[in-house]
């Protein structure tokens, strides 16, 4: 019997005899150019990650105050009365109630509160509410940290009542030494259960670039 | 053709200060011998020149990262055949592990036999006989102890010796 020496030694002449009919292709034209489409490749999908990111931040960023706070006195929440001149046909009656509560219900849901707190100020709260959580995760892993996001400021203006249980509303948030990064945006509110709510079309608008939840956005009302 | 250059040049050429070979030129030095290598761990002439190639492509994009190219390049072979190998592994009906194409009356028995063998008790005879790595360098590729290297060449020499001799 041959030693382990002698054996391998004979492997490594038969595989040498074998490999080295290895037909020579030239293949450094072709490597080069796929090599150039593959970083054009890259450089795509690198362009569209960083617009997704930036969304992400964006909208994480301000979520996040309300996600990871069980406070509730840094945040301000600011009416700016309607214009006078503006009919609501379908008006609720007490128009003034019915703006600090939407106002009450945005502070909420975008600034800092409990969980529960935050669920009961959004249509589908409880299917929603995994996905500020989800906004929170990907905010810190953004580098945003908690104390900077706990002290946002939402600003909601220009109510409009489309009719006695929808309304539309402006609003902005505002993190100190952070600048404004939500500003003068479109949201909605519903009144449900005599209570009015920041609606989950809103929600999912803002944070549906970046995460996912099963209440969005199939079952987003209008 | 820039003529290949053994194993221990290799590795000493990657440590050299100041080496700053380019990609062309290290192309041209180590294209034939990595699909030479490819081929004994896959048993395919055409996988081991598409596997070479894809290997080269990568390593292109980041090029100016890469301390040791050599070693580098000779590495990730390794590993896409392993890859392939397990490809073809989930994709064959059969056992074999190994793709034997163009076997001819001639061929050396072996070779062949080799097809045989796990990928690991392959890679290492491949990389220990034919390479001719010292042990530590090929536990680096396979990611393993010295040890298990050792094992892994007594164990593929053990299961040639049984198929050359049915």
């Amino acid at each position: 019997m041959t030693s382990d020496d002698e054996l391998g030694a004979r492997l490594g002449r038969s595989i040498d005899t074998r490999v080295r009919r290895v037909r020579p292709r030239d293949g450094l034209e072709d490597l080069l150019a796929r090599s150039e489409e593959r970083r054009r490749r890259q450089r795509r999908r690198f362009a569209v990650g960083a617009t997704i990111a930036v969304v992400v931040v964006a909208v994480g960023a301000f979520l996040i105050g309300g996600a990871t706070s069980d406070g509730d006195g840094d945040t301000t929440a600011v009416v700016i009365p309607r214009s006078p001149d503006v009919a609501d046909i379908y008006a609720p009656g007490d128009l003034a109630r019915a703006g600090v509560e939407i106002a009450d219900a945005y502070r909420d849901v975008f600034g800092p509160a409990p969980d529960g707190t935050k669920a009961a100020a959004m249509q589908l709260g409880a299917d929603l509410l995994p996905l500020l959580h989800r906004s929170s995760e990907i905010a810190q892993r953004f580098g945003y940290t908690k104390d900077q996001l706990t002290r946002n400021v939402v600003t909601v203006s220009d109510p409009a009542f489309i009719d006695a249980t929808h309304a539309i509303v402006h609003f902005s948030i505002t993190i100190p030494d952070h600048g404004t990064i939500v500003k003068d945006r479109v949201g909605y509110a519903v009144q449900h259960d005599g209570r009015w709510q920041v609606a989950a079309r809103t929600v999912c608008d803002l944070v549906w670039p970046g995460t996912t939840s099963p209440a969005c956005p199939a079952k987003t009302p209008a | 053709m820039v003529e290949p250059k053994r194993n221990e040049d290799w590795t000493a050429a990657d440590q050299a200060v100041g080496f700053e070979a380019s990609f062309v030129d290290l192309y041209r030095e180590l294209h034939l011998p990595m699909v030479r290598l490819a081929w004994a761990l896959t048993g395919s002439e055409t996988l081991a020149q598409d596997l070479v190639q894809d290997v080269f492509i990568r390593a292109h994009a980041h090029w100016s990262r890469v301390e040791h190219p050599r070693s580098y390049i000779r590495a990730a072979v390794v590993n896409a055949c392993r890859s392939a190998s397990r490809r073809a592994k989930r994709e064959r009906s059969n056992d074999a592990l190994f793709v034997v194409e163009d076997v001819e009356l001639e061929a050396d028995e072996m070779f062949d036999a080799l097809s045989s063998l796990p990928y690991r008790q392959r890679a290492a005879l491949v990389l220990q006989y034919y390479e001719e790595l010292p042990q530590a360098e090929i536990a680096g590729i396979l990611r393993c102890r010295e040890g298990t290297v050792a094992s892994l060449v007594h164990r593929g020499l053990t299961q040639l010796r049984r198929v050359i001799d049915r």
